[in-house]
């Protein structure tokens, strides 16, 4: 199916419904999303990994596939996938830029440090900018706070409040080079509105923080399972995996609000993976000591696996660790949960929506206010 | 360059130094925040300083990774619950 490959449509917004009525137009985005998002992640995955054999390879793709069906949507809720095979080569020529810019304003402000007479004069001052989209607008602020001598404090209504250090930082920045610089990377989205169609869509509040814990949650999990199926390679393993995958979910949680994470994550699912992750620890134990050796005993899964002794106790240890990995993701983001809610957790979930559980970030509170 | 290691290490460990002293001593809450995600970024480096001395910087950087993740959650869970005094 050639809707597989995200490169062969140039123009992402045309009606499709001529030629594939099966396909409708936000399916097709949904495919594209998770076709872009797996390549990345994989790319990712090989970059981590060091272990190019087939069994790996093929764990790393069943980790990546998994994750991107969890999350395809969080890497392109501000560009889409049409759009964004034209930003990344943009963005990749930005970056020598502005590290370039790093390195001159490192140089002015060691200078400045190091002169006997005082010239600092520390302003906030406000920058106005043109930019509407939400990934182009956390471009700008962390482009901003990379730099050295100047820093974004907020984010309000297209306006930005930078801390400099010095009058001259000040007037680098207002000069717009840079903020010119990131409309051209964005060009096509740059003053496009939200693309407000999933559950994380059209935040106002706290940008910056909400799109970079949505851009990193997928590589976080990554590097979760990664940590999980390396186990017996490098540091780490089910427990260290599984803490990782959890944390994951806290920043989720942090970034977008106790409830809306709930929402997704309910805490019968976490009841349940617990129980699932205990469950393929003691199955496997379970299965050695039916074979005829001990608990956990790996060498008597060869009796099945025909793999040979090493192998099979590579294989068993694996399984092992991703029952741990289970178990513990799922018992510390149930563990969050618990002490976030202060226990007052809710059993059904449509008691939710009547018990102000997070009372932060307008987003709630005008249901709250409905209801008491 | 194992000495060149040693000493970039050892001059980091050094300037760790004043951002303890703000994170024990800083009057509000805000700084001792900001000196302990300082203390985090330089650890960071230094552990991946470490990885070139002993010579496994591929599992030094596993570390440093999974420091960097819980450094960030750290700083968001703090900064998030004195924004909003005491709910996450």
């Amino acid at each position: 199916m050639n809707n597989e490959n995200p490169g062969t449509r140039t123009e992402p917004h045309t009606p499709l419904t001529s030629y594939q009525p099966v396909f409708s137009q936000r399916r097709l985005e949904q495919v594209r999303h998770f076709t872009l998002s797996f390549i990345l992640l994989f790319l990712f995955w090989l970059l981590l990994s060091g272990h190019y054999d087939i069994f790996h390879i093929t764990i790393g793709i069943f980790c990546c596939l998994l994750i991107s069906y969890s999350s395809s949507d969080f890497l392109f809720v501000h560009i889409g996938a049409g759009d964004s095979h034209l930003i990344m080569p943009r963005l990749l020529t930005y970056i020598p830029w502005h590290l370039y810019q790093i390195t001159i304003s490192n140089i002015y402000l060691a200078k400045l440090v190091f002169s006997p007479i005082s010239r600092l004069n520390p302003q906030i001052i406000p920058c106005k900018t043109k930019l509407t989209n939400g990934l182009a607008l956390v471009t700008y602020a962390n482009s901003i706070t990379l730099t050295p001598g100047t820093i974004t404090i907020d984010l309000n209504d297209n306006t930005f409040y930078v801390h400099a250090i010095d009058s001259k930082v000040a007037d680098d920045l207002l000069t717009g080079e840079m903020e010119d610089r990131i409309e051209k990377v964005f060009l096509p989205v740059a003053h496009a509105r939200e693309r407000a169609s999933t559950m994380l869509a059209a935040e106002a509040n706290n940008l910056i923080v909400k799109t970079i814990v949505r851009v990193f949650t997928p590589f976080i999990q990554i590097y979760g399972l990664y940590v999980i199926a390396h186990g017996h390679y490098s540091p780490g393993g089910g427990f260290q995996g599984g803490v990782i995958l959890a944390a994951s979910i806290i920043l989720l949680a942090l970034a977008f609000g106790l409830r809306r994470t709930m929402s997704k994550v309910t805490e019968r699912l976490t009841t349940m993976l617990c129980s699932c992750g205990v469950f393929i620890y003691g199955g496997i134990g379970l299965l050695c000591l039916l074979l005829g050796g001990n608990f956990l005993d790996y060498e008597k899964l060869d009796l099945f696996l025909k793999v040979g002794t090493p192998q099979a106790r590579s294989l068993g240890i694996l399984g092992v660790e991703i029952g741990v990995g289970v178990a513990v993701m799922a018992c510390m983001t149930s563990i969050f949960f618990d002490i976030a809610t202060a226990g007052e957790l809710p059993d059904e979930p449509s008691e939710m929506t009547l018990k102000p559980v997070e009372t932060t970030q307008g987003e709630t509170i005008t249901e709250d206010k409905v209801d008491g | 360059m194992d000495s060149f290691f040693l000493g970039v290490s050892l001059f980091l460990c050094l300037v760790i130094l004043p951002c303890l002293y703000r994170a024990i001593v800083g009057p509000t809450v805000i700084d001792r925040m900001v000196a302990v995600g300082a203390i985090g970024t330089k650890t960071l480096v230094i552990l991946i300083l470490i990885g070139f001395l002993y010579e496994r910087v591929a599992m030094f950087i596993d570390i440093s990774m999974v420091y960097a993740i819980l450094n960030f959650l750290g700083t968001l869970a703090a900064a998030r619950y004195f924004e909003t005094e005491g709910e996450i």
